[in-house]
């Protein structure tokens, strides 16, 4: 599981066990534990709080009713699962046609560091640099998928590039956060 | 289609894929690529979980973090007393399929659509409750449809989706409750038009409705008139 710290942070290993044998209790435990992050990708994405909370329900019951989707070897269950409600928030949001212009969405994310809570400063601040060190065509690459959340298609649209030189930027970029992101646990030990 | 990485193997791998799907960038065809692989392939599996925790640390960083309504959780520790756990298990896909695997198919579309009530598959009686229904089931069955659960604006208000064609054609309820006395309504810009109230069908209620005005939005209405829950219905652009 990842952590701000660089340290090894398991996770809890009867829920995790519970929920992949499709437990109730692991289910309950489960959105007792990241029930908020979850919540917050989802609304983050879908902009509504009852469209979130119907992406999260579904996403979380699905996965936990074929929990065979899930294998040790991906990593923490935690980040399985943001990254499964991201995707289904995307596809919703997508589905809906209800998509928020990017240039709006740049907005809200430069608004949303001075309104709203700054989840760890000390990490945000790690991380912004880490993207400011990356090339910039990689960076903006990656901005427009996470921030702007557009498919690699839209990406490509939109800046008027080849789909594998994008597809390219935006894998290169991430596992440059993620070295960085390595480097830095690396150090805390 | 996203074309897969031939790695040194020879075989084929997720290269790029592993970071696209992590950002949310494929489209769900591609994204049903990638799971079908890495379902196999542990080596893709460490590639993506490496993706997966680079974009689990951008979103505890720069997402706001907001607390979940109580509600969301309640409707979470509904379904997990309700909805029953499904092995894991692939459906077979045929051109003739003789009628148990028809209705399995169907009731398994149900499923997979995330229906709180999963004992509809799950004891034989009710299987036969779901059979029975035959031209349902084969509308729901051929049909591309969209899903959404209902929000409950009531602590009374029972677990329930509906499942709509994206044409308009249908609509159907599914109430995780055989004991909610309520009604189904139907909005538009300019109408209300009551659907009825859903017939009971084992441990569920139900109720299928054909040729009715586009709505924006379903509404459960209790014996009182009162909204108990109630949700929007998006609809592909005409």
């Amino acid at each position: 599981m990842y952590d701000r710290n660089g340290t090894d942070q398991r996770e809890d290993d009867q829920m995790v066990r519970d929920f992949l044998a499709s437990k109730s209790s692991g289910l309950e435990s489960v959105y007792a534990a990241y029930g908020r992050p979850l919540y917050s990708v989802a609304r983050n994405v879908l902009g509504n709080d009852d469209d979130a909370q119907d992406c999260v329900h579904d996403a979380l019951v699905r996965i936990w009713q074929r929990s065979g989707s899930y294998r040790s070897e991906r990593g923490s269950l935690r980040s399985y699962l943001l990254v499964s409600v991201r995707n289904e928030a995307l596809t919703r949001k997508r589905n809906a046609a209800r998509h928020l212009d990017i240039e709006e969405r740049a907005v809200r994310e430069e608004q949303s560091e001075y309104e709203l809570e700054v989840n760890d400063p000390i990490e945000r601040a790690r991380l912004r640099r880490a993207l400011a060190a990356l090339p910039a065509e990689q960076r903006v690459a990656l901005e427009l998928a996470y921030f702007g959340q557009l498919t690699h298609v839209q990406v490509a649209e939109r800046l008027g590039v080849p789909l594998g030189t994008i597809k390219s930027r935006i894998a290169l970029a991430l596992r440059k956060l993620n070295a960085a992101m390595t480097e830095r646990g690396a150090d805390a030990v | 289609m996203s074309a897969m990485h031939v790695g040194r193997d020879g075989g084929q791998h997720l290269g790029e894929l592993a970071e696209l799907y992590a950002l949310g960038a494929l489209e769900p065809h591609e994204r049903a690529q990638v799971e079908a692989h890495v379902a196999s392939c542990a080596n893709c599996a460490r590639a993506l979980g490496a993706a997966e925790v680079t974009v689990e640390a951008l979103d505890d960083v720069f997402v706001p973090q907001l607390d979940p309504p109580e509600r969301l959780g309640a409707r979470i520790a509904a379904s997990a007393q309700a909805v029953v756990p499904l092995a894991p298990r692939r459906v077979r896909r045929s051109a003739a399929l003789p009628a148990p695997s028809f209705y399995a198919t169907a009731a398994a579309l149900l499923l997979a659509a995330g229906i709180g009530g999963g004992a509809l598959v799950e004891h034989s009686t009710d299987v036969r409750q779901v059979a029975h229904d035959s031209a349902v089931l084969a509308t729901i069955a051929t049909a591309h449809f969209n899903h959404v659960s209902l929000t409950a604006r009531e602590p009374s208000a029972p677990v329930s989706k509906v499942l709509y064609a994206r044409d308009s054609a249908w609509l159907y309820v599914v109430i995780d409750s055989p004991t909610c006395d309520c009604r189904v309504v139907v909005r538009s810009a300019a109408s209300e038009r009551d659907l009825g109230k859903p017939e009971v069908r084992g441990s569920t209620a139900t109720l299928f409705v054909r040729d009715f005005p586009r709505p924006t939005s379903l509404e459960l209405v209790d014996a009182s008139g009162r909204v108990i829950s109630g949700a929007t219905l998006p609809y592909p652009a005409q």
